[in-house]
């Protein structure tokens, strides 16, 4: 190729990942995490498969990002991965007192709020 | 080969994401998160993300992985918790069949045509001068959140006084 | 650069500050601030004036963007020119005065602090109404003085007699705010706007093809302005609401909230000239109403009630001024009678403060060498009540009077009205005056004493104000002529002969009469009762109206209320829920997996529903 670049990006040298690629690695990724939501009995390993969820969600925001080269996804991304942080914190802050009140996180066993 | 690189870094995220579902240790599980993670930043770095790629190493792969390894290690609790089967099974069909939905559902409307990027796209100045001048408000909440999530973390944390 | 909207905003911060601190800030403090903003108010709504005569047409400000519904913007415009100046000018004015006079007055009451707060927040209100440059605006103007008016007529709420009173005042005020609050949605569908300057400019033209709505929006406007004008038929509120502190009276119910429908009027007088008939209408109220309560303040014993009616007569006058030729005489009315008739109120709470709570003019006599300040300055407010050369009231009941005279077909006889209403006013002026100040001293106990000069400066300079503020008519008429029609020419002597000469009469056959004469008690005979009952128009409203409504109101509650809505409706909606929650109480077994699964499941089916369907 031709074209000048400065940018550091591979990406651009041979050619471009096509958009569909990465969508299906997204909605694979994000398929994973639920299952793992649905499967999982352990407090903690639920909130890991909701990072896969998160991390699947970034991944389709950057593709379209680079399909429309605008830079809203990145912004997107940073506001999903702060999200995470936070939601990540609270999670484990709560399952840490969960352990400490009820002596276990496993989900099926905390089934106080029932109707 | 930039193909070649990008089916390696997704069967490596794809491999990750389904270990970390799969191993009944939760340290494993854990591990096999941050391969996924990783293997993500490498695929961002292919779209001409360098930026967010470093971020996610940083603070996804780094900060948020190392709670969750603490928290798994340092609470008395048991890591292995087996599956059960009837989740499994339902839990695999539902989202079997949601993928299968979403892949149908997108191969209409999905556009290929490749467009080559602008200098510096995705770059830390680029994003920078984005990030502070059209979405401040939206930066300024997501601080504000992560001030209250702080806060909140650490009443949830602290132990009663007796 | 000149902000409007400081004029207002300043006596809402004393209203904050008074407001907020009040329990733990002195009675000095309160008074001070009190005092101070109103003052302040006063020196910018001066400075605002003085540039008005240096050539602008209008100082105008945008508080900021209230709401924006579609293209209609609801701004808080603020804009003063010749005519909301010249008011703002008497409100913050007068409204000074009153202030420094209820230090004294209220010298020693539980609620000094409350007091000023309301009384303050009455002038931000009130400023706000005359100030702004937007209908909806006005309208919390408008509903905020009500809200005042009700606050400081019920001020005492202890007593019996002040909170009825304030309902009362509330109630009967609704009436009228409904006439407003239509008049407004007509106008904003008609013109498309509720911004007053663009609704005097786009009105005619949007009214040409439907004069009807002209009328109707000029009749519901004179209905706002009945009710908080106290103009027949809704005038019944005003005397009850004497039973709040006199100062108030004096600034709400005399110099100031009253005058808001005529203000009103004067506002909108492009709008309501679309149809002469809505002039006509408004007055031939205003002589009726004036004519009306004048023969009640004949027969009156309170002496806060003869001057409550007397100002009740007066409004009417101005609307009949106000409607009748261009308008300016019925605003300069207004100017004269806000000073006199705010001196006459102050004097009598100094009378009534004197005699130690006494009301009742028929136990007082005797009081003008007891309290000399009081009955000098109380004696220039009544003549210029009457009319009398060359006081205030001569000259703006005589500019109304020369308008009035060639006002359409029945001009000769609203004239006739007006004089002899001019007539019946000097009358019960004298009887008042000779009542309280002249005679013997008729109460057994208490020693009367003159008030203390915070309470005695206002009066003088009120006074003062009263005596000459009428030589500065063609100055006013000048001034105000920019945004309404000027006069024209001079006040005939034909006029001025029949109004001086109906005052000078009315004036001598009340002092002729009350020299000696004092009503005794108990009920007066023939036609003085009628009077005196004030022709029985409460009994009349509360057979035809209270008591239909209280009926319906108890049907509607036993029978609407209670069968329908509480069992049927409410009760039953409520069971009907709980029945619904007990079938499906058990799908929420608490397990957050099954949750999920089932919003999977969901997801599942609406992806599938828009792919196959």
């Amino acid at each position: 190729m031709q074209q000048h670049r400065t940018g550091p990006a591979w990406g651009q040298e041979e050619k471009l990942i096509p958009l569909s690629h990465t969508i299906l690695l997204s909605a694979v990724l994000f398929a994973v995490g639920t299952v793992g939501f649905l499967v999982r009995r352990s407090a903690v390993m639920m909130l890991v498969c909701v990072e896969i969820m998160l991390n699947a969600a970034n991944i389709a925001f950057i593709a379209f990002a680079r399909h429309h080269l605008s830079m809203a996804g990145h912004i997107w991304v940073f506001v999903v991965i702060t999200v995470a942080a936070g939601e990540a914190a609270i999670g484990l802050a709560l399952i840490v007192a969960l352990a400490r009140e009820r002596g276990t996180i496993q989900v099926d066993e905390l089934r106080s709020l029932k109707g | 080969m930039t193909a070649t690189i990008f089916i390696l870094l997704a069967a490596l995220a794809v491999l990750g994401a389904v270990l970390a579902v799969l191993l009944p240790n939760a340290v494993h599980a854990a591990m096999a998160l941050i391969v996924m993670l990783v293997a993500t930043a490498g695929i961002y770095l292919l779209l001409s993300a360098p930026f967010v790629a470093v971020i996610q190493i940083a603070v996804y792969a780094g900060a948020i992985m190392v709670l969750f390894l603490f928290v798994i290690m340092l609470m008395n609790v048991e890591l292995r918790i087996p599956l059960r089967r009837w989740t499994l099974v339902a839990g695999t069909v539902a989202g079997g069949l949601f993928l299968y939905q979403t892949v149908h559902l997108l191969r209409g409307v999905m556009d290929d045509q490749a467009r080559s990027g602008a200098d510096g796209f995705g770059s830390a100045h680029e994003v920078s001068s984005v990030l502070f001048a059209e979405y401040v408000v939206p930066f300024e909440l997501v601080s504000v959140l992560l001030l209250v999530a702080i806060v909140a973390a650490v009443v949830l944390g602290k132990r009663e006084a007796a | 650069m000149f902000r409007v909207w400081a004029i207002p905003l300043i006596p809402l911060l004393g209203f904050v500050y008074i407001g907020l601190l009040s329990r733990r800030l002195s009675r000095r403090a309160a008074a001070i601030v009190g005092c101070s903003t109103v003052a302040l108010s006063f020196l910018v709504s001066l400075e605002g004036a003085l540039q008005l005569l240096r050539g602008e047409e209008a100082l105008t400000a945008t508080f900021y963007t209230w709401a924006s519904l579609g293209d209609t913007l609801v701004r808080l415009d603020y804009r003063l020119d010749a005519l909301s100046g010249s008011m703002a000018l008497i409100v913050s004015g007068v409204g000074f005065l009153i202030h420094l006079y209820s230090v004294g007055y209220m010298h020693g009451d539980r609620g000094f602090n409350r007091y000023f707060a309301f009384l303050n927040l009455f002038i931000f209100f009130m400023l706000t109404l005359v100030l702004s440059d937007n209908l909806l605006l006005t309208f919390v103007g408008w509903e905020g003085v009500g809200l005042c008016s009700y606050l400081l007529i019920g001020f005492w709420y202890e007593k019996s007699d002040p909170p009825p009173a304030a309902v009362k005042a509330f109630v009967v005020n609704r009436i009228g705010d409904f006439g407003f609050l239509t008049a407004m949605v007509l106008l904003l569908a008609q013109v498309g706007t509720l911004s007053i300057s663009e609704l005097l400019q786009s009105a005619p033209g949007a009214f040409e093809a439907w004069p009807v709505g002209a009328l109707a929006v000029g009749l519901l406007l004179f209905l706002a302005a009945t009710g908080k004008s106290a103009q027949v038929p809704l005038y019944v509120w005003l005397p009850d609401a004497m039973a709040g502190p006199t100062p108030v009276s004096a600034l709400i119910h005399a110099a100031t909230m009253v005058t808001a429908g005529v203000y009103l009027m004067a506002r909108f007088r492009p709008i309501l000239e679309l149809q002469p008939q809505v002039l006509e209408v408004i007055c031939a109220v205003g002589a009726v109403t004036a004519l009306l309560a004048a023969l009640i303040a004949l027969a009156q014993r309170d002496i806060k009630r003869v001057l409550a009616y007397s100002t009740v007569s007066q409004l009417g006058y101005m609307f009949m001024g106000v409607a009748a030729g261009g308008g300016v005489a019925g605003m300069f009315h207004l100017t004269t009678h806000a000073f006199f008739k705010a001196l006459l109120f102050l004097g009598a709470g100094s009378v009534i403060h004197a005699m130690g709570g006494e009301q009742d003019i028929t136990k007082m006599g005797g009081l003008r060498s007891k309290t000399p300040i009081t009955f000098w300055t109380c004696l220039v407010g009544a003549l210029a009540l009457a009319g009398l050369f060359p006081t205030a009231g001569f000259y703006s009941k005589d500019l109304i009077l020369a308008d009035v005279l060639h006002f359409g077909e029945w001009g000769r006889i609203l004239f006739a009205m007006g004089v002899l209403t001019a007539g019946l006013t000097a009358f019960y002026t004298a009887r008042w005056l000779m009542l309280i100040f002249f005679g013997e001293y008729r109460s057994p106990h208490h020693h009367p004493h003159e008030s203390p000069a915070v309470m005695t400066v206002p009066l003088v300079l009120l006074a003062i104000f009263s005596f000459g503020a009428g030589w500065g008519e063609h100055a006013y008429a000048h001034f105000v002529g920019r945004v309404l029609e000027p006069p024209e020419g001079h006040v005939p002597g034909q006029v001025i002969a029949w109004a001086s000469g109906a005052g000078i009469v009315g004036l001598l056959a009340g002092f002729l009469r009350y020299r000696s004469l004092v009503p005794g008690p108990g009920p007066a005979k023939g036609l003085a009762r009628v009077s005196e009952r004030k022709f029985w128009v409460d009994e009349i409203y509360d057979a035809l109206i209270v008591r239909p409504y209280q009926f319906l109101s108890k049907v509607i509650a036993s029978w609407v209320d209670g069968g329908l809505i509480d069992t049927a409706l409410v009760n039953g909606s409520g069971a009907l829920v709980r029945a619904a929650g007990r079938i499906v109480r058990p799908l929420q077994n608490g397990q957050i997996q099954v949750y999920t699964l089932a919003m999977m499941v969901g997801l599942v089916a609406a992806l599938g529903w828009m792919l196959w369907s």
